[in-house]
């Protein structure tokens, strides 16, 4: 993962995510298409969300491919301080236990709209094309004017 | 700081602060106080500090994990759903539902009485 041939890299990704350190996970955007995008992220031995045995929590790749969904949504908004909220998780199958360090990608796809829920399919594999992880993420959507409550 | 400093792979719930914890043998109940000074805060978002929801299904594999008696990964998410977020200085209680002959959890994160987040997820040996 050079950045080389990638359409949003380093700190760009600040520009489209409110994350940040330790959080921050997706490095670059590799691709755009008009219903979805793939991303990179480059996991080290120090990343901070592992267990005992140097396994990243599985549940990280949920974050990961919510993270890229949520460069997609701000890349298509025009209001700039809408925030997409997780809000749901459906069938996010985990194949395989990762050490660290990894290096992957995720592929995420827009599969359907209802009001200001948007609903996206997520995809992360290894470096090699290993499939890591699937499955469906849920987000509500909340306009700059609707302020948060809590 | 501590021989830790590096990296600290405790589990993410030794990393909040323990309020309760009772544990029988299918069901666990704990309530842990969510650190101001929690690392993750500070990203999750600047200004806006709320626990990211793939730490509470963390705490609710971990929570499993307990009840097994070993580590547990996890094999499927079934349904997770987030209700509200959780902020620095919440009270968490926890319930944690293990079922060993087929390998699944579900879990019910509240704060005031008020559901957080339900999970339902199928877990694996570590």
């Amino acid at each position: 993962m050079s950045g080389k041939g990638a359409l949003i890299l380093g700190s760009d990704i600040e520009r489209y995510l409110p994350h940040r350190e330790p959080v921050l996970m997706v490095q670059e955007i590799l691709e755009e298409t008009d219903d979805g995008l793939t991303a990179s992220a480059l996991l080290g031995k120090d990343f901070p969300f592992q267990d005992a045995q140097g396994f990243v929590y599985d549940s990280v790749w949920c974050e990961l491919a919510a993270q890229a969904s949520a460069v997609f949504l701000k890349r298509r908004s025009e209001d700039p301080d809408e925030m997409g909220l997780l809000t749901g998780i459906n069938d996010f199958r985990i194949h395989r236990a990762t050490a660290l360090p990894a290096e992957v990608s995720v592929r995420i796809a827009f599969s359907r709209r209802i009001g200001q829920v948007f609903v996206f399919w997520g995809e992360v594999r290894l470096a090699g094309g290993i499939p890591v992880a699937e499955g469906e993420l849920v987000f509500f959507v909340q306009p700059s004017e609707e302020s948060p409550k809590d | 700081m501590d021989d830790r400093s590096a990296i600290d792979k405790r589990p993410f719930l030794d990393r909040l602060e323990n309020q309760g914890l009772s544990l029988e043998d299918r069901s666990l109940k704990t309530r842990r106080l969510l650190p101001f000074d929690l690392p993750v805060f500070a990203g999750h978002f600047p200004g806006r500090p709320l626990l990211p929801g793939f730490l509470e299904v963390w705490m609710a594999v971990e929570g499993a994990s307990l009840l097994a008696g070993r580590p547990l990964g996890v094999q499927s998410l079934d349904k997770v759903r987030f209700h509200q977020p959780l902020l620095p200085g919440d009270l968490v209680d926890m319930t944690v539902r293990w079922d060993p002959d087929r390998f699944q959890a579900s879990a019910v994160l509240t704060k005031d009485g008020a559901k957080a987040a339900v999970l339902r997820m199928t877990l694996v040996p570590r």
